[in-house]
């Protein structure tokens, strides 16, 4: 009798203890239910997703068929699954509706709102009026973080201030204010002295050990602008820093630069090229500077900084699939020097058809 | 601190081992064949934390609390050796919130549960005649299950990650007990010497992430098992 009474004990105990055992499903299904990105073939720009209203807008090309697209990439939260497939082809001419199940089997269901873009499209914000505040206190171009503008500030911050801000014109019009930042001596030491003023169309996905990988530049675009323009004010700074701190003899100038590329291949391909790059001071009154796009191959006697670096053009045949736009307030940012406060102030930038 | 504590607590057992070593009345409960013992030990810890800065992040808010139980019986085979059995339970839990320097929110949720199952032999060496105070050595195989389940939510992405370790553990865990009032003995042991084998896994997501084996053999003193467990010692038969 005893040693039954301590068998069924043991046997209690054993029970409880292997039932309290940690498992995969400890905390329960998930109830997250969310698309985190959404792309459609022959898309332009960025995906803006909505999720007080759980709309998602699009915007496609003008050649593009609405009756007949379907999504290049969704990415959903962790264990949700998507209705329907990825792989399957919908009429995008009114909003089509997406389900997501979460892991626990609640459903939330999206709007996908497609936006056929014109012949000549412009770039959203485009103006620069619009500008968002980061969860880290600076701001950034664009509506919200699904913006098409992107700026270095995000790896300046960790130095020093954003170093491309907001500038208000006659109390109402709002420019993009970009300046090349000296980080100081602890930033000489690892060889990045100067922060040029970057913005672009693209993302800045910080990479530290390798900061120059940061920069993804351009946006899915596919229309032929032949030239671009936009409205500027530059002063170039002193004394002109090398990425150790060394000063150098140079004047700094400014870049700006409409590049048009084909990657369907997942290579880069040249289709169009407009460098505009000046060192003038230019700080009485904005300038209007317009750009002209060269298709092809550019001649030999252009700048080689002006060539793709992988040396690819795109034939004939190969039409843009991406558009990068790019200012500077540095022409050699990305080598980490320029002239100390070297100031680029740009608005109302407008490609032209 | 721990070190400490338990450093602290060593000294304080041979005070009362010097103590008790003085007295030659012998317990009434003899370490001689038809023995039982049972014994209890165990912990807890509650910690709660708000706003403190780690430097690449902040934890905002932070729960982490856990316990242990401990129990073991056995039964004396012949003089001063006996054989038995023990279980130990751990469990943790903690829920964070933390912000990283860009002001990335990220949730924290982490389980874990340890099992450990042994049986073991046990030898006693009484010191002085009184056998209220025996140094003791106990020689076991343990089977040791470890869980461990995190989620992190940080971005609107979810990681979960569980990992699970088996291992069976040989080893030497000597020490010393004084019978305090008759028939209740408190023990001190710690592990010094063992082997010890496993296999971990690690799943992510729910696809197996990784896996690894080990061996190892331990000669050192591990301060950190240091352990007081409160024993029970009763006649069942006459």
């Amino acid at each position: 009798m005893g040693t039954f009474k301590v068998n069924q004990f043991i046997g209690i105990i054993s029970i409880a203890l292997f039932s309290g055992c940690v498992n995969e499903n400890y905390f329960g299904a998930s109830a997250e239910k969310k698309i985190l990105a959404f792309t459609l073939t022959n898309q332009t720009g960025n995906t803006n997703i909505i999720e007080a209203s759980k709309t998602i807008r699009v915007k496609v090309s003008a050649d593009a068929m609405l009756a007949a697209l379907k999504p290049t990439q969704i990415t959903l939260s962790t264990f949700a699954k998507i209705a329907p497939a990825i792989d399957i082809t919908r009429d995008f001419s009114n909003p089509v509706a997406y389900t997501v199940t979460a892991e626990d089997g609640t459903t939330e269901t999206y709007m996908v709102v497609v936006e056929q873009e014109g012949a000549n499209p412009q770039l959203e914000n485009s103006s620069f009026d619009q500008w968002y505040t980061t969860p880290k206190g600076y701001e950034e171009p664009g509506e919200n973080a699904s913006s098409i503008w992107a700026t270095g500030n995000a790896g300046v911050v960790t130095l020093g201030d954003a170093n491309v801000t907001p500038f208000t014109i006659n109390g109402i019009d709002r420019a993009a204010k970009l300046v090349t930042a000296d980080l100081g001596s602890l930033a000489g030491l690892v060889g990045q002295r100067m922060g040029a003023g970057s913005m672009f169309t693209g993302k800045f996905e910080l990479d530290i050990a390798n900061p120059l990988n940061s920069t993804k530049f351009g946006i899915s675009y596919s229309a032929k602008p032949k030239q671009f323009s936009v409205n500027y004010a530059y002063a170039p700074g002193t004394p002109y820093l090398d990425k150790d701190g060394q000063v150098l003899s140079k004047t700094d100038s400014c870049d700006i630069y409409v590049l048009l590329e084909n990657r369907e291949s997942g290579e880069a391909k040249r289709v169009a090229t407009g460098w505009f790059r000046s060192g003038k001071k230019e700080i009485d009154a904005f300038k209007t500077v317009t750009v002209d796009l060269w298709y092809g191959t550019l001649p030999n006697d252009v700048p080689a900084y002006q060539k793709p670096t992988n040396g690819l053009y795109a034939n004939s045949n190969e039409k843009a699939t991406h558009i990068t736009v790019v200012f500077s307030s540095s022409y050699n940012g990305a080598f980490f020097e320029g002239g100390t406060n070297s100031t680029l102030v740009v608005n109302n930038f407008a490609l032209i058809y | 601190m721990n070190k400490h504590l338990i450093l602290y607590l060593c000294c304080q057992m041979f005070c009362i081992t010097f103590l008790f070593a003085q007295t030659t009345k012998q317990p009434n409960v003899l370490l001689t064949k038809g023995i039982v013992f049972f014994g209890l030990s165990g912990g807890a810890s509650i910690r709660e934390t708000e706003n403190q800065d780690l430097f690449i992040f902040r934890i905002k808010e932070q729960q982490k609390s856990g316990f242990n139980v401990f129990v073991s019986g056995g039964y004396v085979l012949g003089n001063d050796f006996g054989v038995g059995g023990a279980f130990r339970y751990d469990q943790s839990r903690l829920t964070r919130t933390a912000v990283d320097q860009d002001g990335i929110v990220s949730d924290i949720k982490e389980a874990g549960t340890i099992l450990t199952s042994s049986a073991y032999l046990k030898y006693f060496i009484p010191l002085g005649a009184s056998k209220r105070i025996n140094l003791y050595n106990i020689a076991g195989v343990a089977w040791v299950n470890d869980n461990n389940l995190n989620e992190t939510l940080t971005q609107q992405v979810l990681t979960r990650t569980y990992t699970t370790i088996n291992s069976v553990q040989l080893g030497f865990s000597p020490g010393i007990q004084v019978f305090i009032i008759d028939g209740f003995a408190t023990e001190l042991g710690v592990n010094i010497a063992g082997i010890s084998g496993g296999a971990k896994k690690v799943y992510v997501n729910g696809v197996e992430d990784s896996k690894s084996n080990r061996l190892d053999i331990d000669l050192k003193l591990d301060i950190l098992s240091a352990s007081i467990s409160f024993y029970y010692y009763f006649r069942v038969n006459n």
